[in-house]
């Protein structure tokens, strides 16, 4: 093992695996009602698992049955903006958690298909069941950017239910019952480094390329490390376009920050809470290093890395780095040619010529209103333009010192963001610690708080071959928003008590589809029992306001200057935003109807996509999120699209194979011109709609 | 604000997970992660010398090999710096202070490499000795390319099976025993593709097994399809009938029984004993290693808890822990099986695999009469949720009382298992500093010392099982101001008081002593043993009272030169000091210890608790197998005995060859 183990061991011991139990945590105090008349348990389910390309059946998929009641599958989680190893560790997380949890309680079914795909579920009471295939290898959902898991632990709706709704009636027998999987693409080739030699252990990534507000975003998506031969192979890739990538970012850390962690495993003197609050610190800026902590270089109080790759000096004492580069050689993601992989297609000799290229070094102080900034992660970003958003694949990140220095050691020569944010550090009092053997050793008089100020910096930096020092980056406090809440009955139920009042969180999602900073996600704003609220400070840019329901009452309108900023986004530019006036009611409209297709009996592979009339207005912002909906029909062709706000929509209804990004605009176009006019108000509308056919 | 909080630690832990695994798939995947030892050093210090090292490959026509990372550190402890070769191979250091600096030389898809070891991919190397205002001195380092393991993983049909960790741990037996040998080139792993092929590249040579661990995926269970099931079904829904006639319908046979993935060894075992051992060579390619997953069946394990009065217990966790584990993975160590009790004291723990296990819970028993929890979602306290829910994942769970039971899974479904909570024990004692030149602290509640259980087995996974995944109940020492200390609520089991330091050591770092604060922990002792070293069995219903926990600002150490026959100074040979007490032959132990001489011949051992030890010079030492008794009792024949006394600066020289010397 090694110093990377300790910091592993480190941290899973001060936290403990247990924060993460309760994602795969059943709820508790699942106490079945039992009826007078218990139904029979005779309803049966009868089906198959086939390849949705080719129609062929899968043997040796698993096919889940949730119960009535019980936990449903996860959705995808729009893109978002974690590192590939965040994934996969955050899924193994969560997946070692619900294991731990005993899945099974939740009282769901797993059964493996046999050789001809077919399954059968029998002896079962009637209600609403989920059924879902898996299968490695395999994608149930041909929307998902990352994986399902990860979605469901960052409380991501879904953009795509991947489980088949199954309403059966007492003794039912669910016939041909098909479940679609579809096969991953591969994307296999060769990375040689700045000599033609094998370039071993480096990361290849795909991105996927999605719309945002109108603009073409590349997530990062899948990846795999070149082997000992320089080969990589890509081989979960769900169906798509994408950018093939090898990232490179380079990563400087203060060693103080490594000596502070092993200081704290090898127990150099009792509670020593440095180390974890300049941990907690980087975390509250949206960085964690793992790079420099791992396999970092030591260049005088910075560790620095430089990922999969060894820092190399050049001429002149200058670092040299390899640049992130895009198939088929590109240094940027416009000038890169995007792939395009169909279900179960390998595309072979997706190969990269690394070039080295002379850095610059780029340092200078974080200072806040309260002085200079210590643990605080700098990023180094590629802008956007108005065709492609800012890049996701950082230049390069920096940690502050106590001082508030930082130093970039290899910055490529370009156009850069430096950009940099701070949430508060939580208060955590000691006896939150207590019974946390690690924690306690590590916090052994609780989290004291940090500065109370949110703040943000991002500044143009231009970069040639000369180095930049002594620069100043200046943070300054986010903007706050507002105002109170209000809870407008149409039904004369009673207005909730304060402390449901206060369950009232707000916040503040970016319409760009950006990733928020998870510390600022963790510590919500919520209401005070009179109603009012005041959220964290945000940076100038446009927002959604994301607001709970609260028990049976859902958000209606949120009003400030008499526009409703539920229904457009919330533009923040440097002031404060007062005074909003959300209301909630126990009323909103309701769409029920049902799906027609002739000839098919099961529409459970129905995707039914709800737009708001007035799509227009929205395409270039992000769509609004409360006002378009993608929901899936049941077997019977049934469909429900619940708390829709009072409003003109589209319906279209189609296979859930087709695209519906309801972010590209091109996508939407085609959706509204087929499109079902519906009118909602306070009360329920049906609509029935027949399953376009169009070769979308 | 409070459930802010427990949002906030879930947050925290998702970023140290990712800082797991990424830094393991560094370790693991690329062999390139930097991976040392290290401890603070205020400021490094500057000198005038200069070091040249050249690195080229360990083959016949060897060859210059540029891109290597060599680190150059003053010693163990210290975090190095790190230059890169050239095209010719060479790297120099600069601005060297004299000193001796120990010289590691890493490549992606090269072994690791300890200048001095005779071993690759092993430590600890020799130390080179630099001396003030040297230039022109150049060392070399023959690096040897790492050997690959490939091939192909299947489901038991024969389709590929895709995203499947295989690894490959270097393993050496004895003692009718294998143990994973904790050395970093001697660990690999990689995923299967779509095509089911792995490729784990960068091995040292050594003997492997290579199995596919209990991954977090698959290893759910489940229940295939019987063909049985489905013609039933076609029979009943035969004639187009939509729904069951009212005369009822033929019951349905009964289903296969439920199967869960289990860890398989290669060639296609389920038991680790019966795995084959790959035997790899320098550079060696090794294809072939195709293997088929196996699944096992799995049973229902079900019961009640109850208090001594045989009051039903809600809201229990308990959990099933691996009886002994084979040390190779570290996941079923950690993660096991659990389940909360309901309301009328049951649970039932689902998808056990077969194995012998010990099932557990703890709690503090309830009447029945206390004033009802909070609702769930309600006003409770998110600190104490999560902490519930920690204990609960960790095994047993928290409280005053204990029920145990070993029980063996055979596939079969076990009911009616009756946990009858116990009042746990009780270790107290005192803390108590001996001061020469020290002030004693004013305070002594930061002494940070830990009740940990005491690991299993011998390999690393066993000792990181025990501490976070085991039996979980890891306390801390509950330290008044005068010293005075009690642990309550202690379950039966083997325990060592000792501070987290026995994961530094674990983690590879060289056996030190516990310090704190500057002080040097000298022994907790109890009986007339010292349970920081030789673990205190706690039986039921059997407290341990009078344990005395000694902190010393005068460390006993052992230094002195290795000579060879003709009396001149060597570095060849590293020196195993060892306790003549067997029982302190733990894992993570202070009584057993290494050292590397510098090349001037040099050692030095600090932190030695008194008592007499065995002092042996070898050819060669891995760290992973200092703690094996096996090994150390070989040694007991060649090595000669020292006593150390409390505070002691004992200088020993050894002679080599012709002897050794007192």
């Amino acid at each position: 093992m090694s110093r990377a183990a300790l910091i592993v061991l480190c941290t899973i011991l001060l936290l403990g695996p247990a924060a993460v139990a309760d994602v795969g945590q059943v709820p508790g105090g699942q106490a079945s009602q039992t009826p007078a008349q218990p139904p029979k348990s005779t309803a049966l389910i009868v089906g198959r698992v086939i390849d949705g390309s080719t129609g062929q059946p899968i043997p040796e998929a698993v096919v889940t049955l949730t119960p009535p009641g019980g936990r449903g599958a996860r959705g995808a989680m729009p893109g978002s903006g974690a590192s590939p190893e965040m994934q996969q560790a955050m899924e193994a997380a969560i997946a070692a958690a619900a294991a731990a949890a005993g899945r099974g309680g939740s009282g769901q079914t797993r059964v493996m298909t046999g050789a001809d795909g077919r399954f059968v579920f029998h002896s079962l009471p009637p209600g609403q069941f989920q059924l879902a295939a898996t299968l490695t290898g395999y994608t149930s959902n041909l929307s998902v950017s990352i994986s399902p898991a990860l979605a469901g632990l960052m409380g991501g709706v879904s953009a795509q239910q991947s489980s088949t709704s199954l309403p059966l009636k007492e003794g039912e027998f669910a016939t041909g019952v098909t479940l679609r999987l579809w096969k991953f693409g591969v994307i296999t080739g060769t990375v040689l480094d700045d000599a033609g030699e094998p370039a071993i252990g480096l990361m290849v990534q795909v991105a996927r390329k999605v719309m945002t507000a109108g603009r073409v975003r590349y997530v990062p998506a899948w990846t795999a490390r070149t082997d000992d031969r320089g080969a990589y192979r890509i081989s979960s890739i769900v169906p798509g376009d994408y950018l093939v990538v090898v990232p490179q970012a380079q990563v400087s850390m203060p060693t103080a920050i490594m000596s502070g962690i092993i200081d704290a495993v090898t127990g150099g003197g009792g509670p020593n809470p440095t180390a974890g609050l300049a941990l907690m610190d980087l975390m509250s800026s949206g960085v964690m290093p793992t790079d420099a902590m791992s396999s970092g270089v030591r260049i005088g109080d910075f560790m620095v890395a430089s990922s999969g790759s060894v820092p190399l000096v050049g001429p002149g004492g200058r670092l040299m780095a390899y640049q992130t580069t895009f198939y088929p050689g590109a240094a940027a993601p416009s000038q890169a040619s995007p792939v395009t992989l169909k279900s179960g297609e390998e595309r072979t000799d997706v190969n990269f010529q690394l070039r080295l290229i002379p850095t610059a070094r780029v340092s200078g102080t974080a200072i806040g209103p309260e002085g200079p900034i210590a643990n605080l992660g700098v990023r180094l970003v590629v802008p956007g333009d108005g065709v492609v958003s800012e890049s996701e694949f950082d230049v390069a990140t920096a940690i502050t010192k106590a001082d508030g220095t930082f130093s970039f050691f290899g910055v490529p020569p370009g156009q850069f963001l430096l950009k940099a944010q701070k949430q508060p550090r939580p208060e955590i009092p000691a006896s939150a610690l207590a019974g946390n053997p690690a924690a306690m050793s590590m916090f052994g008089g609780g989290v004291p708080a940090g500065s109370k100020i949110t703040m943000f910096a991002s500044t143009p930096i231009s970069v040639a071959s000369a180095d930049i020092d002594a620069l100043t980056l200046s943070l300054t406090p986010g903007y706050k928003v507002s105002g109170r809440v209000e809870f407008e009955s149409a039904t004369g139920r009673p207005a909730p008590v304060a402390a449901q009042i206060q369950s009232v969180a707000v916040g503040l999602l970016p319409v760009d589809g950006r990733m928020p900073n998870l510390m600022a996600m963790a510590t919500p704003d919520r209401a005070n029992q009179q109603g009012e609220f005041q959220t964290k400070g945000y940076e100038s840019g446009k927002y959604f306001l994301q607001l709970n329901p609260v028990g049976m009452w859902q958000v209606k309108s949120a009003m400030i200057g008499g526009r409703d900023i539920l229904d457009a986004p919330l533009e923040i530019r440097d002031a404060d935003a007062s005074s909003v006036v959300v209301t909630y009611t126990d009323k909103l409209g309701q769409i029920t109807g049902t799906v027609r297709a002739p000839g098919e009996t099961d529409l459970s592979e129905t995707a039914i996509v709800m737009l708001p009339a007035d799509y227009r207005t929205w395409i270039n912002n992000g769509m609004n999120p409360r006002r378009s909906r993608t929901v899936r029909a049941t077997r019977p062709g049934a469909f429900t699209i619940a708390a829709v706000p009072a409003g003109d929509y589209l319906l279209v209804a189609l296979d859930r194979s087709a695209p519906a990004d309801l972010q590209d605009p091109a996508n939407v176009e085609a959706l509204a011109r087929i499109g079902t006019r519906v009118t909602v108000a306070a009360d329920p509308v049906t609509a029935n709609l027949d399953k376009t056919k169009v070769g979308r | 604000m409070a459930r802010g909080t427990a949002r906030f630690f879930k947050a925290l832990v998702v970023a140290s997970l990712f800082c797991g695994v990424s830094t393991a798939s560094v370790l693991s995947v690329s062999q390139q992660g930097t991976a040392r030892d290290t401890r603070a050093t205020a400021t490094q210090p500057k000198g005038t010398s200069e070091l040249t090292v050249v690195v080229s490959t360990d083959e016949q026509n060897s060859r210059p090999l540029r891109r290597v990372s060599v680190s150059i550190q003053a010693g163990e402890l210290d975090i190095p710096n790190i230059g890169v070769t050239d095209d010719d191979g060479r790297v120099v250091f600069r601005n060297l202070a004299p000193g001796n600096y120990l010289l590691t030389a890493s490549r992606a898809g090269y072994v690791r490499t300890f200048y001095g070891s005779k071993l690759p991919g092993r430590g600890p190397g020799i130390a080179v000795a630099v001396l003030d205002g040297q230039k022109a001195v150049s060392v070399g380092i023959r690096m040897l390319r790492g050997s690959v393991l490939t091939g192909t993983v299947r489901t038991s049909s024969g389709r590929p099976a895709q995203n499947q960790q295989v690894q490959a741990v270097m393993v050496k037996s004895g003692g009718g025993d294998r143990r994973a040998v904790n050395i970093e080139g001697g660990l690999g792993g990689a995923s299967t593709d779509d095509r089911g092929v792995f490729r784990i590249f960068g091995l040292a040579p050594g003997d492997y097994i290579v199995n596919v661990p209990t991954t977090v995926f698959g290893s759910e269970e489940l229940r295939p399809v019987t063909t049985g099931e489905l013609s039933w079904a076609d029979s009943v829904v035969a004639g187009g009938a939509t729904a069951a006639p009212p005369s009822g319908v033929p019951p349905a046979p009964a289903g296969a029984p439920s199967l869960a993935y289990a860890p398989v060894y290669f060639p296609g075992t389920t038991v680790v004993s019966d795995a084959a051992v790959i035997t790899l060579g320098p550079n060696e390619e090794r294809a072939g290693v195709d293997f088929t997953l196996q699944m096992v069946p799995t049973a229902q394990i079900s019961g009640r808890v109850l208090d001594a009065e045989g009051r039903p217990q809600t809201g229990v966790p308990v959990s099933l822990r691996p009886l002994r584990t084979d040390g190779l993975d570290l996941f079923s160590s950690i993660f096991n099986a659990s389940a909360r009790t309901g309301a009328d004291g049951t649970f039932t723990l689902r998808g056990v695999k077969p194995g012998a296990y010990t099932m557990s819970a703890r709690a503090t028993p309830r009447t029945g009469n206390e004033t009802p929890a909070p609702p769930a979602g309600g006003a409770a306290n998110p600190a104490a949720m999560m902490q519930a829910e920690m204990a609960a994942m960790m095994g047993g769970g928290q409280g005053t009382h204990w029920a145990q039971e070993e029980i063996s899974v055979q596939g079969r479904d076990l009911s009616d298992f009756i946990l009858t909570l116990r009042p746990g024990m009780t270790v107290s004692g005192k803390v108590v500093y001996e001061a020469t030149t020290k002030t004693p602290p004013t305070d002594y509640t930061r002494a940070g010392l830990m009740l940990m259980p005491a690991p299993t087995g011998t390999s690393v996974n066993d000792v990181i099982g025990s501490m976070i995944g085991g039996g979980g109940a890891t306390m801390p020492l509950k330290i008044e101001a005068d010293g005075r200390f009690t642990v309550s609520g202690v379950p039966p089991g083997r325990y060592r008081i000792n501070m987290p330091l026995a994961l530094a050591t674990l983690a590879g770092a060289p056996s030190i002593a516990a310090f704190s604060g500057g002080w040097t922990l000298k022994g907790v002792m109890f009986n007339g043993r010292d349970i920081a070293d030789s673990p205190i069995d706690m039986k039921a219903g059997v407290d341990a009272a009078n344990v005395v926990v000694t902190f010393t600002d005068q460390p006993a150490e052992l230094s002195g030169t290795v000579m060879d026959g003709a009396g001149r100074a060597t570095a060849d040979f590293p020196i195993i000091v060892f306790s003549t007490d067997r029982s302190y032959w733990s894992i993570g132990s202070r009584r057993v210890q290494t050292a590397r001489p510098s090349s001037d011949g040099k050692y030095r051992i600090v932190g030695l608790p008194a008592g007499e030890y065995f002092v042996c010079a070898v050819t060669a030492v891995d760290r992973a197998e200092v703690y094996d008794p096996a090994f150390l009792s070989q040694l007991t024949g060649v090595a000669f005995k020292i006593t150390i006394k409390d505070g002691e600066k004992r200088v020993q020289d050894l002679k080599l060859g012709g002897g050794l010397q007192h």
